[in-house]
């Protein structure tokens, strides 16, 4: 029998391991920092084309593993997809700055300059598949001029390239990440996204070793399909990146028993199971089933290292269940940042507050962890799609349930589809176009704005009708932040 | 405005009364309103003695704006200043009144004493008390009650109830619905019935006759790991030969006798089915009662939520008629103060659940969460911007599992409509009964165990995951 952590061992592993992960953004991934939940297994295979999943679930983290041959060998390995060890892998579009396809400066120019959609995901892709011509410039003007002066070639190389690759047993993989900051016009983006989609089916169903994967947020896709009617047949094998309860506690056991140290040591051994796997120069564990998807097991595991209830006793909620039920938006999703966030912050609360405390996480200090991330998600949510920002500000200090025409009333007397307009003028015409950023679809009709920032998961309706009366309430992980209380004693909905 | 007169209705008396109230209580009185049984106000101002009173001017408009608001809610004697008229204590110190408005610094307080016939009992909510049996621990009592009938609750009691008595519990089941019983067949089994039931209780008990009521019997159910399962019926078997004048019985329980009201004659019968459990082979107290209430507003299910049980399982099923009913009790709590009292024993059982593989049971748990959040959050305390949601706080999310409104279901079985339990003895171990039962009896069992005042962190069990 080992022995298990001490509530100290484990609070100080915990503060080890999660530092750093909430910029798991600008951190690129690492092989002990990759954790490959179940369901993310269908986002790697070859054929699945489009990848939907909403802000910081991971678009980014597997689109630069699927670049990285280190990574790519470890999600072959733990995944057992074979396939993924037969890969050329390429950047078709993406935040990093590189030489495979137009950047945010020169693209808007293309457009500018006449180049279609189509045209311009054509010269990416076949400069991808080293099309002579188009490796003898760097201009993508030059570029998309040969394309459409030479379509006869341009389908003479898919073609050979096609054949070859059969020949070689391998598939040329372009991966498209970051398209949200494609292009600052919202019907400019969902164009060049209906044709990227386009392109990619061609591929897909006229090529058996070409493929594209285009990571995309699922309101995109839906517009997408809206120009592009037959993208809905990439829907088929479409992968969804989401976070189940049980990932998420995956996620962070992988942390735990990832730390290069003896307490993480000792956590694999005392919870037994752990697989060693090489990948490239890095070591790193695999944690058992049970620690993956066994919510008992996970629960019990669990309450080893925090409080087993929030308060006196079980009526008062376990930690386990409480934690990601504070952390969703009102789609029900949770982000693995905003998880990792707040158990980070638990653990320094309780070393703080609680220092002699039984248990490396404090209930308390929970409930701290969850104020933290509101925090980290509305600065997220921000920096993604700042007109929600501009929304939901001007509701600071009042309380939810509000009323629908409450709000769009607050709404006009800030005048926010003014705001709104000025908003994307002003990133429009920005010399700094890597801010290029997106506006709600329709800034003046502002009951669709509010069906908007329901999708998007920030609000939610609290009764079943749809109408000025209709209440709408915003779930803690954004309520928190964005500074708006909670009513009790409500009155009925007036009609 | 309207253009006539319109006449003031009964729901409008009551704010009016207190809005009146808080204006006299800011000239720095303590108001009491009395209210009298057909609903008329009086307003009791405290204005101490002759000298320092409130002035007859004062006096007389106080008298007119209660005349003039109130209309035929105005009482016979609609002002009553003390340092005219001398009232006894018992009417301005009596335990019954609520307060309505805290005094502050410069304003007094209000409070309401309401006078009624019945369901008053739901405006006072106590915990049974923990020294009651010299500090030993008392039974966990858990009332299951449901706003409308026909919602599977009994059927649910019987299940719960041998789940604990498999854990190794004594458990006692106690038939509150003494208009329609119903629970004792369920759990009997083979045996007999025992000669008497609740209502003999209540009706002997008033004559200080109760000695020697054959009162509780053992379910033929053997339970696991020496549990024990027993039943208080609410009619018992009777003697043979001899009417057993049920009905007569029955319209003699609810009367409040002297020197007991019925709340405390309730009280007194529950315990007395405890103790009868006492005196049997293993000389114990049960761990578990389990009261099931009769339906609707009505006394029976007030004493037993407001005052008898530490725990209250409210079924439902989703449809209006639940809802603006559980509405209507919560805001008669809530407006008599209340809320925090009750809230933390309240946890809702969703009750016929559908399933089907074109509507799932998700769907429809969604439903209903919002509709329970909408008509709980009555007895909810709002939200600083900077408070998290949960127990501690008195508020919960939507989403929060071990909110007084996240429902726990309860399958709906078209294979148990209808079932006749003497020819299906085995009725609870059949699989599709098992799995209609088994959310309810994960999550419910762990709730009903938890002690009210039990400290975390001491039950450390160290298992390997």
């Amino acid at each position: 029998m080992t022995e298990p952590l001490t509530s100290d061992e484990y609070r100080d592993l915990l503060s080890r391991a999660l530092e750093g992960t909430v910029d798991a953004d600008t951190r690129p991934p690492e092989p002990h920092t990759l954790y490959m939940p179940d369901a993310h297994r269908a986002a790697l295979y070859v054929d699945s084309t489009v990848v939907q999943g909403d802000r910081g679930v991971g678009k980014t983290f597997w689109a630069r593993s699927l670049l990285d041959a280190d990574l790519r060998a470890a999600a072959a390995l733990e995944y057992r997809i074979n396939r993924l060890n037969r890969l050329r892998v390429t950047p078709g579009y993406g935040m990093d700055i590189v030489p495979h396809y137009p950047g945010p400066l020169a693209l808007p120019a293309l457009l500018t300059g006449g180049a279609l959609p189509e045209e311009i995901w054509q010269a990416v892709l076949l400069t991808a598949l080293a099309q002579p011509e188009l490796r003898a410039t760097e201009d993508w003007a030059e570029r998309v001029a040969w394309v459409r002066a030479n379509a006869g070639p341009a389908e003479t190389t898919l073609a050979r390239v096609d054949a070859e690759a059969a020949a070689e047993d391998t598939v040329h993989l372009l991966v498209f990440d970051g398209l949200e900051h494609l292009h600052s016009d919202w019907d400019t983006r969902n164009r060049m996204i209906a044709e990227l989609l386009r392109l990619a089916m061609r591929m897909r169903f006229g090529t058996r070793n070409i493929r594209l994967k285009v990571f995309l947020r699922p309101d995109m896709f839906d517009a997408a399909k809206q120009l592009f009617p037959d993208a809905s047949k990439l829907s088929g094998n479409a992968a969804h990146l989401e976070w189940t309860r049980a990932d998420l506690y995956g996620l962070l056991f992988h942390h735990l028993g990832n730390e290069d140290d003896e307490a993480a040591e000792r956590f694999r051994r005392f919870t037994g199971g752990w697989q060693l796997a090489e990948a490239g120069t890095a070591v790193r564990y695999a944690a058992p089933p049970g620690l993956r998807n066994d919510e008992k097991a996970q629960q019990r595991l669990f309450e080893r290292v925090a409080d087993p209830f929030m308060g006196t006793n079980v009526r008062r909620g376990r930690p386990y269940a409480w934690l990601p039920n504070h952390l969703m938006d009102s789609n029900g999703r949770i982000s693995p940042r905003s998880f990792l966030k707040a158990l980070d912050v638990a653990a320094e609360t309780t070393r703080a507050s609680y220092p002699s405390h039984g248990r490396a996480l404090h209930h308390d200090a929970i409930r701290s962890g969850v104020r933290e991330a509101s925090a980290v998600r509305v600065v997220q949510i921000c920096e993604d799609v700042p007109w929600v920002e501009r929304a939901i500000t001007p509701l600071a200090g009042c309380q939810v349930p509000l009323a629908q025409g409450k709000i769009i009333n607050i709404w006009k007397n800030r005048d926010l589809p003014q705001l709104l307009r000025e908003d994307t003028a002003r990133y429009a015409q920005a010399d700094r176009p890597e801010l290029v950023r997106t506006g709600p679809r329709h800034p003046d009709d502002l009951p669709r704005l509010v069906q908007e920032l329901i999708d998007l998961g920030v609000l939610r309706r609290r009764d079943h009708n749809v109408d000025e009366y209709s209440l709408l309430d915003l779930p803690d992980i954004y309520r928190l932040a964005f500074g708006l209380g909670r009513l009790g004693g409500i009155p009925l909905a007036k009609r | 405005m309207t253009l006539y007169d319109a006449p003031v209705r009964f729901d409008e008396a009551r704010p009016a009364a207190v809005a009146l109230a808080c204006e006299v209580a800011a000239a720095g009185f303590d108001v009491l309103l009395v209210r009298d049984v057909v609903g008329r106000f009086s307003l009791v101002v405290d204005d101490g003695e002759r000298d320092d009173g409130a002035s007859a001017e004062q006096a007389e408009r106080w008298r007119e704006s209660l005349t003039r608001r109130l209309g035929r809610y105005s009482g016979e004697r609609p002002l009553v200043l003390t340092s005219v008229t001398r009232l006894p204590k018992t009417l301005t110190a009596s335990p019954r009144t609520l307060e309505v408005v805290a005094a502050t610094g410069t304003a007094g307080a209000v409070r309401l004493l309401d006078n009624t016939v019945v369901g008053e009992e739901w405006s006072h909510v106590t915990a049974p008390s923990t020294d009651e049996n010299g500090g030993a621990s008392r039974p966990r009592r858990t009332a299951l009650y449901g706003f409308k009938g026909g919602v599977g609750r009994t059927t649910a009691a019987a299940v719960l109830a041998r789940r604990l008595a498999d854990e190794g519990l004594i458990v006692l089941v106690l038939d509150l619905d003494l208009e329609s019983p119903g629970v004792g067949p369920l759990l009997l089994g083979d045996r007999d019935l025992c000669t008497h039931g609740v209502v003999d209780h209540l009706v002997e008990s008033a004559l200080g006759n109760a000695d020697g009521l054959e009162i509780v019997v053992r379910s033929g159910y053997t339970p696991r790991n020496r549990g024990e399962l027993w039943i208080a019926p609410a009619r018992g078997a009777g003697t043979e030969g001899i009417p057993n004048a049920y009905v007569d019985k029955l319209n003699r329980v609810y009367a409040d006798t002297e020197g007991a009201r019925f709340s405390d004659r309730l009280a007194a019968t529950v315990r007395a089915c405890e103790e009868a459990v006492e005196r049997s082979d293993s000389g114990r107290l049960p761990d578990v009662v389990l009261l099931d209430s009769r339906a609707g507003i009505h006394d029976v299910a007030a004493v037993t939520i407001s005052h008898l049980c530490d725990y209250a399982l409210l079924f439902g099923a989703d449809n209006d008629q639940t809802w603006s009913g559980y509405r209507d009790l919560f805001e008669a709590w809530a407006a008599s103060g209340q809320a925090p009292a009750i809230r933390q024993k309240l946890r809702m059982v969703a009750s016929m659940v559908p399933d089907s593989v074109h509507y799932s049971k998700d769907t429809h748990l969604q439903s209903f969460r919002q509709n329970a959040l909408m008509t709980f959050s009555v007895l909810y305390d709002s939200l600083a911007p900077d408070e998290v949601a949960g127990a501690t706080e008195g508020s919960w999310d939507l989403d929060d599992d071990d909110a007084p409104h996240s429902p726990i279901p309860i399958l709906f079985e078209p294979g148990l409509v209808g079932m006749n339990v003497p020819r299906s003895p085995d009725w609870q171990e059949r699989a599709f009964v098992e799995a209609a039962y088994r959310d309810f009896l994960d999550t419910a069992v762990p709730l009903i165990l938890a002690g009210p005042a039990e400290d975390s962190g001491t039950e450390s069990e160290d298992d390997r995951p």
